[in-house]
């Protein structure tokens, strides 16, 4: 039997948990604007945006809902957002975690194949939105 | 250049929209929070994982969807997946939940449509599972 009110109360201190994420993402989303960071990468090539977008998903932590917001003002093409948010999955911090529970080698297979797939996974992202919208 | 992305379709400049779309974000991911803490007390997660290692292809699979399902810190995810381990619980499968927790977020879509469309929300995360399963095979054939 489900009980509800233990859901809800649960679910409420989640969201607690992520509120001062929200916070910080539309305070950061200001000062973006105030900056004009939008545009000043819309000059970088390509390349150098990916790179940016592939360190940036190493690097960021905090709740991913924290992220969406600055990435859309950011204004990263598909690929790039898409090979943001799968680097994401690289948790620095929690790498010893990994390897006192699993082991170098799982650690290492985990870690590797997200750093290797990530741009292929942008680009295959990018190709089949782009498909999807332009068929509907 | 492509200019057409300078402008972030639907949004307007302004303190004012700005606080709605805040307001907005937060009714959504109290929503979702609310039915994805509904939908994982009702399954079990550890016993799920151990009695998906009886077939490679079938526990692969469901076992992104329990990946992709699940959410909160992956430390959570990196414990049970050792608890999982340690009950009988194949490595390929572990490895797949695990890559699929930290990669996928089907919780998460509404969020993401919102912000890069329903497309890029579905197709992201099809393909995260797909990845998924392709690193459990990984781990099958090599570990």
């Amino acid at each position: 039997m489900v009980d509800l009110i233990a859901i809800t109360q649960a679910a409420f201190y989640k969201y607690l948990s992520i509120f001062p994420y929200l916070v910080i993402a539309y305070i950061i989303i200001y000062a973006l604007r105030r900056v004009n960071l939008r545009q000043k990468l819309k000059r970088l090539g390509k390349r150098h945006r990916m790179l940016a977008a592939y360190l940036i998903g190493v690097l960021s932590h905090g709740n991913i809902y924290m992220w969406y917001p600055i990435l859309q003002e950011l204004g990263f093409d598909e690929d790039e957002i898409a090979v943001i948010l799968y680097n994401r999955a690289i948790k620095i911090p929690q790498i010893p975690l990994q390897l006192a529970l699993f082991g170098w080698k799982f650690t290492l297979l985990l870690n590797g194949f997200i750093l290797a797939t990530s741009v292929i996974y942008g680009k295959l992202t990018k190709f089949f939105v782009s498909l999807m919208r332009k068929s509907s | 250049m492509d200019n057409s992305k300078d402008k972030i379709p639907g949004k307007k400049k302004g303190a004012k929209n700005l606080l709605l779309d805040f307001l907005k974000l937060n009714v959504i991911v109290f929503a979702i929070l609310w039915t994805t803490t509904l939908l994982i007390q009702g399954l079990n997660l550890k016993e799920q994982l151990v009695s998906l290692s009886s077939n490679l292809s079938a526990g692969l699979f469901v076992s992104s969807i329990l990946g992709g399902l699940a959410m909160g810190n992956p430390s959570i995810g990196y414990v049970l997946g050792k608890e999982a381990l340690e009950a009988g619980a194949s490595l390929p499968i572990i490895g797949t939940f695990i890559i699929a927790w930290i990669t996928v977020g089907f919780t998460q879509i509404p969020v993401e449509s919102k912000y890069f469309g329903k497309e890029f929300a579905i197709i992201r995360n099809a393909l995260g599972i797909l990845f998924s399963i392709v690193f459990g095979l990984i781990i099958w054939l090599t570990l």
